[in-house]
């Protein structure tokens, strides 16, 4: 059904593969919602668009402050809105047995995205505009 | 029984499933979207605003508050066409494309549609957009799932047959637009217009304190069939304060009084005529008049010159150019050729028709004053005058066609019957005048050609088309045979009264009075357009008396183009200038252009915005459009003494005509604060080589063809032949 396909309805709702940062952490990278990051993991990295929200708050974890950021998942290589894919980042292990994913939350380092990784990023990604103009 | 839909803003979860099942239910493909980026949205909206192939679309707002965990709580709004009950765009359509069903729908006939967009504009939420990727583009909206309304429920549902009952709720189940239908948290109620009101009041009424105690929609715009209740006022989340009167209230009048007007005109200027003859017969009686009168007998001669000359070449190349744009118009489609967007559903084009229009008004102006009037002294310019006119309105209209969207359409003006729209006034209007100045012109060929079978056929034939024409005009704007039948007797009488009695050269009256009543018709339409755009226009330009000062600026700028013209003849073709008359035409510019101005300014003064005007980002244009277009030309053009010195004469007039040309780029353009499509985001326009091409290319037409014109036919008066 279209109507509940995971992929259709998340592309409803998120804007693209972006990544959720909270507003400390933006103003501690210099970025602001739009701008290019790089985001790199142990396994792979992406550049994706930072949404700088409240909404991201950090964890209070045994005391301290852990900064945490998000994607959504299932971003395309095909179709109207393309995008990078946080399966580059995340971990590749399932169960063995159900073959369900590991949970996907893993360790990141995000900065600033260099001119030439935008330009990369708008290269493999960059939209096919519909219409005109 | 009509329907309307009520939205409960504090129950939507912004899922989205609305705005899927839409786009499934309607058949749309998908839209290329990007980050939401605006200041004005929220992240989650996605894509920005409708389009096209976007009926509907849930808009994210994260509103302020202090007690929601991260300092603001999100709340999302169903956004679409509204259904109004008094809907602009319906009033605006010529052509009934748009209806307004009893069931609560606004419905969009594409097979009827002209395109010209002027929904688009109407409309006070920025409901319709329009297919610019297409070579024929419809506008596109929300139905209200006017296709579902009437489901009916099959005889038998997986081989067992249903009875009444199960038929019925199969139906109820059914028969609700698609995003009803979809929604899984309750946010969307379908049903009869007063039900919803009560359900909506029971809501604010349950002693919650959740909702605010106001049902957007119950009353804004005159009602519309799609109801609102929130938690935060309705500003915070992106539906517009558009006041409670309905829209096409403020044009309803102006253009009801259209047939009146037209019959009343006959009457007045039939008057004027056969009183102004009475005091030319008293005057003839006597010695000196009938010398006077001779003194005016006018002859004719084609222009001497040669044509191609490096301003005629230059000409030919704009024209060329213009041609090119018109073809690139139909091969690359209205989106790929122009730059108009749903924002800009107009453009530079209806700018141009705009202000062409009214410049060319000296053609009816000129018509009235020499022959209604009995100016003959001015007789000498009234071919050129028409000559201009019938050009340029010609022009307007191949410039309208480009501008139409779905122009093989046009034939549905003819078909139709629209209640109140200015545009189907002007679009009849201007499409009978042209025959008028057709009509007007046509003894200059004759006289050109010898072809007296001709004329003694137009002498009988040129008033039975007067009065066909206005009494098809009345007809078509009150669909009322009694005023239709009022029209036929009083132009039919003045046809009758003002035949021809054997004359060699009969005054064309009839004509001229149709010119002047047509042109008076549709000049003030012209501002009628936007009377139904209180919300966009700065309140320096928007008026109940739009078409007045409409009406009464073109005289002004068309009387100030006629001099500039005759300068220009004298000046390009080394002719002497005729003082006496410019300075003649210089004075009734004078005049008309003090009566605009005092209207003008008196509206502004009785609203209480002439102190406001001069304040604010908009003050130089409108201070530009009031000094250097009224005051500055009205000292110019105010003594005799200045008017015949030729240097002033013709930067008052030039200082006039600019003043109204800026006028209606203020109006059409620069004072228009155009929202863009729903939920408003608006776009720039910069007018794209094409729009530009066709409107220089047919201004170098114009002028190209009038010199062609006077070099072929008996146009301008022979020279030196002037009196002295």
């Amino acid at each position: 059904m279209l109507l509940h396909h995971p992929k259709l309805r998340l592309r409803a709702q998120a804007s693209g593969d972006d990544l959720w940062v909270g507003s400390k952490l933006g103003e501690k990278l210099g970025i602001k919602t739009g701008d290019w990051t790089r985001v790199t993991s142990a396994r792979g990295e992406v550049v994706v668009k930072a949404v700088v929200t409240r909404r991201m708050q950090s964890l209070r974890i045994t005391g301290q402050d852990v900064t945490i950021v998000w994607m959504p998942y299932n971003w395309g290589f095909k179709g109207l809105s393309r995008g990078a894919s946080v399966n580059v980042l995340t971990i590749d292990a399932a169960d063995p047995g159900a073959g369900t994913q590991e949970t996907k939350a893993c360790l990141v380092q995000v900065e600033r995205a260099s001119d030439a990784a935008i330009q990369e990023a708008v290269a493999s990604f960059g939209p096919p505009r519909r219409g005109r103009r | 029984m009509s329907y309307a839909k009520l939205i409960d803003t504090t129950k939507c979860i912004g899922c989205k499933a609305c705005q899927v099942s839409c786009k499934e239910w309607n058949g749309l493909p998908g839209v290329q979207t990007e980050l939401q980026q605006s200041p004005s949205f929220g992240t989650f909206q996605n894509p920005t605003t409708l389009d096209a192939y976007t009926y509907m679309l849930i808009t994210h707002h994260e509103v302020e508050d202090p007690k929601a965990p991260a300092g603001f709580r999100d709340i999302y709004t169903k956004r679409q066409c509204m259904h109004c009950d008094e809907p602009a765009c319906v009033s605006a359509c010529p052509v009934t494309a748009l209806k307004k069903s009893d069931e609560g729908p606004v419905v969009y006939h594409p097979d009827i549609c002209i395109g010209c967009r002027y929904c688009m504009w109407a409309c006070p939420f920025g409901a319709i957009s329009a297919e610019w990727d297409k070579l024929a583009p419809e506008i596109s909206k929300c139905t209200l799932c006017v296709d579902r309304l009437h489901s009916v429920a099959p005889l038998e549902l997986n081989g067992k047959p249903l009875t009444l009952f199960e038929q019925k709720r199969h139906v109820d189940q059914v028969a609700m637009p698609a995003c009803v239908k979809s929604c899984p948290a309750d946010a969307l109620d379908f049903g009869d217009r007063e039900e919803m009101l009560k359900k909506a009041r029971g809501r604010i009424g349950d002693g919650t304190g959740k909702y605010v105690n106001h049902i957007y929609g119950e009353k804004e715009a005159g009602g519309t069939a799609t109801l609102y209740l929130s938690s935060v006022p309705f500003e915070q989340i992106g539906l517009p304060a558009v006041g409670t009167e309905s829209y096409p209230g403020r044009s309803v009048a102006a253009l009801h009084a259209v047939p009146r007007a037209v019959i009343a005109l006959g009457v007045l200027l039939g008057g004027i005529y056969r009183l102004s003859l009475r005091k030319l017969a008293v005057a003839a009686a006597e010695p000196a008049g009938a010398a006077h009168a001779a003194e005016h007998h006018v002859e004719f001669a084609p222009v001497q010159r040669k044509l191609w000359t490096p301003a005629s070449a230059m000409l030919a190349i704009l024209m060329a150019f213009g041609a090119f744009s018109f073809i690139a118009r139909f091969v690359l489609g209205l989106g790929g050729s122009t730059r108009l967007s749903d924002t800009y559903a107009w453009g530079l084009w209806i700018l141009f028709d705009l202000v062409w229009i009214a410049v060319a008004a000296g053609a009816f102006a000129t018509a009235g004053i020499i022959y209604v009037f009995r100016r003959q002294d001015l007789y000498s310019v009234g071919r050129s005058a028409v000559l201009m006119g019938l050009l340029s309105y010609s022009f307007v209209t191949v410039t309208l066609l480009a501008d139409l969207g779905l122009p093989w359409h046009f034939w549905q003006l003819g078909t139709q019957a629209p209640e109140h729209s200015a545009m189907f006034e002007v679009s009849w209007c201007v499409g009978l005048y042209v025959t008028i100045l057709a009509f007007e012109f046509m003894p200059v060929a004759f006289e050109r050609w010898g072809m007296h079978k001709a004329m003694e056929r137009w002498k009988t034939g040129a008033p039975l088309w007067v009065v066909t024409a206005v009494t098809l005009f009345v007809w078509l704007m009150s669909r009322d045979l009694v005023l239709t039948g009022l029209a036929f007797v009083v132009f039919g009488f003045l046809a009758w009264a003002f035949r021809p009695k054997g004359e060699e050269h009969p005054v064309p009256i009839m004509l001229a009075i149709a010119a002047v009543t047509l042109s008076t018709m549709h000049q003030s339409s012209l501002g009628s357009l936007f009377l139904l755009m209180p919300d966009k226009l700065g309140a320096a330009w928007w008026s109940p008396i739009m078409p007045v000062w409409f009406f009464l600026s073109s005289i002004a700028a068309g009387i100030a183009l006629v001099i500039l013209v005759e300068m220009w003849i004298a000046r390009g073709w080394g002719r002497k200038l005729n003082m006496d008359q410019l300075a003649s035409l210089g004075r009734i510019g004078f005049w008309s252009l003090l009566v605009f101005e005092a209207v003008r300014i008196g509206d502004m003064a009785v609203r209480g915005q002439l102190g406001a005007a001069f304040q604010g980002p908009r003050a130089t244009l409108f201070a530009a459009e009031i000094l250097l277009g009224g005051l500055l030309p009205l000292i110019l053009l105010s003594v005799d003494g200045l008017r015949r010195n030729p240097k002033v004469l013709f930067w008052g007039a030039l200082l006039a005509c600019g003043g109204v040309i800026l006028d209606r780029a203020n109006v059409v353009i620069f004072a228009m604060d155009l929202k863009g499509p729903m939920p408003f985001a608006p776009e720039p326009y910069r007018p794209s080589v094409y729009e530009w091409g066709l409107s220089i290319g047919l201004i170098a037409a114009t002028i190209f063809l009038f010199g062609l014109a006077a070099r072929i036919m008996p146009v301008l008066p022979k020279e030196g032949a002037h009196r002295s």
